[in-house]
Formats: C-alpha cells, sequence, structure tokens
C-alpha cells in the first residue's frame, strides 16, 4: 500500500513538474519576444539619437569627420562614420543593445550661407539717422581688391539708404570734404535711395544660427576673426570695442561698435538692433567688403581716417568659404 | 465479505485516483496547448508588426516625388529604395481573402500579401483576421492626399490560427510609423 502511494505522488509530482516547466519555458519564451522586440526598437532608436547627436557636432564644428566608436547611449552603445563633402556628407550610425544591433545610414547636404545681396558700400537702413563724421573718412562704391586695387565688378553707391528722405539728410549733413569722399555709382557724393526688402533681422538670426564664434560685451585688442584661407561668422552680441582687430568673413553685431587703431575687417560687417545703434570709427580702420546699419536710430560717428571700400573680393570669399549651420536630410535609412 | 469489501474499497480508490491522473493529465495537454498557442499569437503580432515597421519605415528612401501610390484602408503601396541597391522599388502590402489561408482552422484569418515589384511574397496567415491603415498628415490629422501623408498608423487584428477551449485567443497591435524620408 505504502509503495503504491509513493509510485503515485511521484506520478502526481512529475505531472506538475511538467506543466510548471513547460509554463514558465513558455513565459519565458513571451518574455524574450517583448524583450527581443523592445531591443529592436531601442537599437533603432539609439542609432538614430546617434545621427542627431552628430548632427549638432556637425552644426558647430563644420569640419567633423572620421570615426567615433563606442559611445554610450541609454543602455546601450552607438558607433558614428561621418564621410563626405559637404555636399553629400553620410553619417551612419551602428547601435548596439543587448544582442541586437541596428544601422541607420543618413545622408545630408549642407545647406549654403544665405549672404545679402550688397547694394552699396555702406547700406543704411533707419527711421532716424545722426551723422557726426569728420577726419578723413573715405567711402567707395568703386569695386576693390582686398589689396586696395581696383576690383572688376561695376560700381555700386558709396552709400545706400532706404529713403529718400535719408539720402537727402546725408548730402546735406556731411561736410563738403568728406562728401567728396564718397565715391562710387554716379560719381560724389554718392548717396543714393534703395529699397532693397530684406528682412535684416531674419538674416541676422540664419547668420548668427551659423556663427563660428560668439563674442560678449567687451574690448577686443590684436585679435583676429578668421584668416584668409578659413574666414568665419562672428557674432558679437553686445556693445564692442575692436583695437587693432583683423576679421574675414562676415561679422553680426548686435549692438553699438566701435573701431578705433587699425581695425581692418574683409566681408561683410552688419550692425544691427532692434532700437538704436551707434557705430563709431577712431583711427585708421578699414572694411572691404560691405558694411550695413539696421536699427531704428542709426548714429554714425567717425574722427581720423577711416575706409569703407566695396570689395567683391572679400564678398566673394566668404560666399565661397563660410559654411552655414543648417543641413538638409537628403535621405534616412533606418 | 471483508475482502471483497477491501477489494471494492480498494478498486474505486484507485479508479479515483486513476481518474484524477487522467484529468491532471488532460489538464496539462489542454494549459500547455493554451499556452503555446498565446505565445504563438504574441510572436506572429510581433512578426506581423515587424514586417510592416521595416518597411514602412522607408517609405520615400531615394525617392524624390510623392512616396505612395496607394493608400487605402486595407492596402498601401509605396515607392522607396528598400535594399539599397540604387533603384526605386514599389513594396505593396494588401490582404488576401479569408479563404486562402486554408491551412488553418481559424476561419476569419488572412494572408497578408508584400508585393516588391513585381514579386509575391505570400506568406502565412499568421492568424491576421484584419488590418486598417490610416493616414496622417503633418499636424496628425487624417488624409487621404497621398502627397500630405507624414504617418502612417497600422492596426492590426491578431487571433490564434487553432481553437483554444472553443475559442480564438485574440491580440490588438497599433503603432503609428513616421517615415523620414517623407
Amino acid at each position: 500500500m505504502g509503495r503504491a502511494i509513493i509510485i503515485i505522488l511521484l506520478g502526481f509530482s512529475i505531472i506538475t513538474s511538467f506543466i510548471i516547466l513547460k509554463l514558465n519555458a513558455n513565459s519565458k519564451e513571451g518574455l524574450n519576444t517583448t524583450v527581443d522586440h523592445y531591443e529592436n526598437t531601442s537599437a533603432r532608436l539609439i542609432a538614430n539619437s546617434g545621427v542627431e547627436i552628430y548632427l549638432e557636432k556637425l552644426r558647430r564644428d563644420k569640419d567633423l569627420v572620421g570615426n567615433f566608436s563606442n559611445i554610450n547611449l541609454d543602455g546601450g552603445q552607438y558607433s558614428i562614420s561621418i564621410a563626405g563633402p559637404d555636399t553629400f556628407r553620410t553619417i551612419t550610425s551602428i547601435a548596439t543593445l543587448g544582442g541586437t544591433t541596428h544601422t541607420s545610414i543618413v545622408e545630408a547636404r549642407r545647406f549654403p550661407v544665405k549672404l545679402p545681396k550688397i547694394n552699396a558700400a555702406v547700406y543704411i537702413e533707419a527711421d532716424t539717422l545722426a551723422l557726426n563724421l569728420n577726419g578723413n573718412m573715405h567711402i567707395d562704391g568703386n569695386d576693390h581688391l582686398m589689396n586696395g586695387t581696383p576690383g572688376p565688378e561695376s560700381s555700386l553707391p558709396g552709400i545706400g539708404v532706404d529713403d529718400a528722405t535719408d539720402s537727402s539728410f546725408i548730402i546735406n549733413n556731411v561736410k563738403p570734404k568728406i562728401a567728396g569722399d564718397i565715391d562710387g555709382y554716379g560719381g560724389t557724393p554718392s548717396v543714393w535711395t534703395i529699397n532693397d526688402n530684406i528682412d535684416w533681422l531674419a538674416l541676422a538670426r540664419e547668420l548668427i544660427f551659423s556663427a563660428d564664434t560668439t563674442l560678449v560685451t567687451g574690448t577686443y585688442t590684436q585679435a583676429s576673426f578668421g584668416t584668409i584661407s578659413q574666414p568665419i561668422i562672428t557674432f558679437v552680441n553686445g556693445n564692442v570695442d575692436f583695437t587693432e582687430a583683423t576679421g574675414y568673413g562676415v561679422m553680426v553685431i548686435n549692438g553699438n561698435a566701435n573701431m578705433s587703431g587699425n581695425f581692418k575687417y574683409y566681408g561683410i560687417v552688419i550692425v544691427y538692433d532692434q532700437s538704436t545703434i551707434r557705430c563709431q570709427t577712431i583711427g585708421n580702420n578699414s572694411i572691404y567688403g560691405a558694411t550695413i546699419l539696421v536699427g531704428k536710430e542709426v548714429s554714425i560717428e567717425s574722427q581720423g581716417n577711416s575706409a569703407f571700400y566695396y570689395s567683391s573680393e572679400a564678398i566673394n570669399l566668404a560666399k565661397l568659404k563660410l559654411k552655414s549651420s543648417r543641413f538638409e536630410i537628403v535621405s534616412w535609412w533606418e | 465479505m471483508n475482502i471483497l469489501l477491501d477489494i471494492l474499497s480498494s478498486s474505486f480508490i484507485g479508479g479515483m485516483i486513476m481518474l484524477m491522473l487522467f484529468n491532471l493529465n488532460v489538464f496539462q495537454s489542454n494549459t500547455r496547448f493554451a499556452s503555446d498557442s498565446e505565445l504563438q499569437l504574441h510572436q506572429n503580432a510581433k512578426t506581423l508588426a515587424e514586417i510592416l515597421n521595416h518597411d514602412l519605415r522607408k517609405a520615400g528612401y531615394l525617392y524624390d516625388s510623392t512616396a505612395f501610390a496607394q493608400a487605402d484602408s486595407e492596402s498601401i503601396s509605396f515607392y522607396a529604395d528598400i535594399d539599397r541597391d540604387g533603384t526605386t522599388d514599389m513594396i505593396s502590402f494588401f490582404l488576401g481573402d479569408s479563404s486562402e489561408a486554408y491551412q488553418t482552422t481559424n476561419p476569419k484569418d488572412r494572408i497578408l500579401y508584400r508585393v516588391v515589384n513585381n514579386d509575391t511574397i505570400k506568406g502565412p496567415s499568421l492568424g491576421l483576421t484584419k488590418a486598417r491603415f490610416s493616414y496622417l498628415d503633418e499636424i496628425y490629422a487624417p488624409t487621404t492626399i497621398l502627397s500630405d501623408i507624414k504617418y502612417v498608423k497600422a492596426e492590426l487584428w491578431v487571433e490564434s490560427i487553432e481553437q483554444v477551449n472553443n475559442n480564438y485567443l485574440f491580440t490588438y497591435w497599433e503603432m503609428t510609423i513616421n517615415p523620414r524620408n517623407l
């Protein structure tokens, strides 16, 4: 009898154990299915995030190329490879999470930098204009090379303004000596009304987004903002004093600009503010390219020797070499 | 007499135990079958979702014009270089009739056809009884204009292939896919 009970109990135990093991195996397999789906999804998201992170890095570091391996993110890892020119940059992101690997391949094209159409050596857009021009100020809309010799392009006005009242104001308020030094299209004083309908605020914001260097309020002595081989977009956020500084490319100043000593800039200088701006030049300063002053009230003061020359060579250098921070996604494989 | 009573009693008890063992065996078979069916249902739903997810995310890849050629509630066709070989492919998904899935006992299950160019891949039914595609524009509003489609919402109703306790097990899977190339 006892033996029979043992056999029966063993039978029950075996069957029960078999059921439990089987249910447990299925439960485990079901969990694996869920985990597998989670890992697939997460690996894809990690790979895509890797691409997004490096697109942001490319915005800041415009020459970034190469391989970047085993970067940790969200419990997984991704490796990035960046190759190709700006016109067709390929970003490959391989992510791993657990035993799952996902590859995302993105082809992106860097947008060209948007530069304004240049209509004058100095363009002023203001509701109220104030001038205090002294010394030897030379504004020339005739094209110049960056070495000061004549350039190949047609002449532009020396000064362009957005309404006729301002052009009359300039002609009537500058000293005869300085009026004679406003050269360019149409002869001296070359002051013309040009309504270009450019949204300067939007354009400035676009350039600021792509800025290579950002400066804050302060005095910058013997500083360099780009070179002839590597011009840059400089954004100045505040009031700034430049002394003995040089620069190439585009400079956007959101505030007042004070240039003294031997400030030399080759490219486009945009001084803008939604209220008042003051542009002061003291000493031997020169801007080859174009100068644009935009604000509700614009005040220009000059002493010493200052030169504002239209230079298609300096502008073309900026157009050719400056890089925007915006990318167009050509294709996204995930 | 006592011996006869003992034999009858022990036979009854033995019979009861045998019956319990038999019931336990039937129970474990049913439980195992239900558990297997549930697991298979889960895996089938995941497989269907992954097939759609894999392909729909590539809609418009290396194709410059409107990516969708057809966008109905039960069928979808789109262009993409699905195999990255440099040539544009047309990928279509549509549901077959319930009579086509004759290898299963479920009378409602249907085959999800995946056609790449002219090559039809007719897979097993995987228990799919109903699929519905809907399309959303960039502000997440439903649209039927092919060029406005930015999101594809896919809903899958999946049942077990075999009956479990006189019923078919059921699951529902919903996903909204934002193909990045649109």
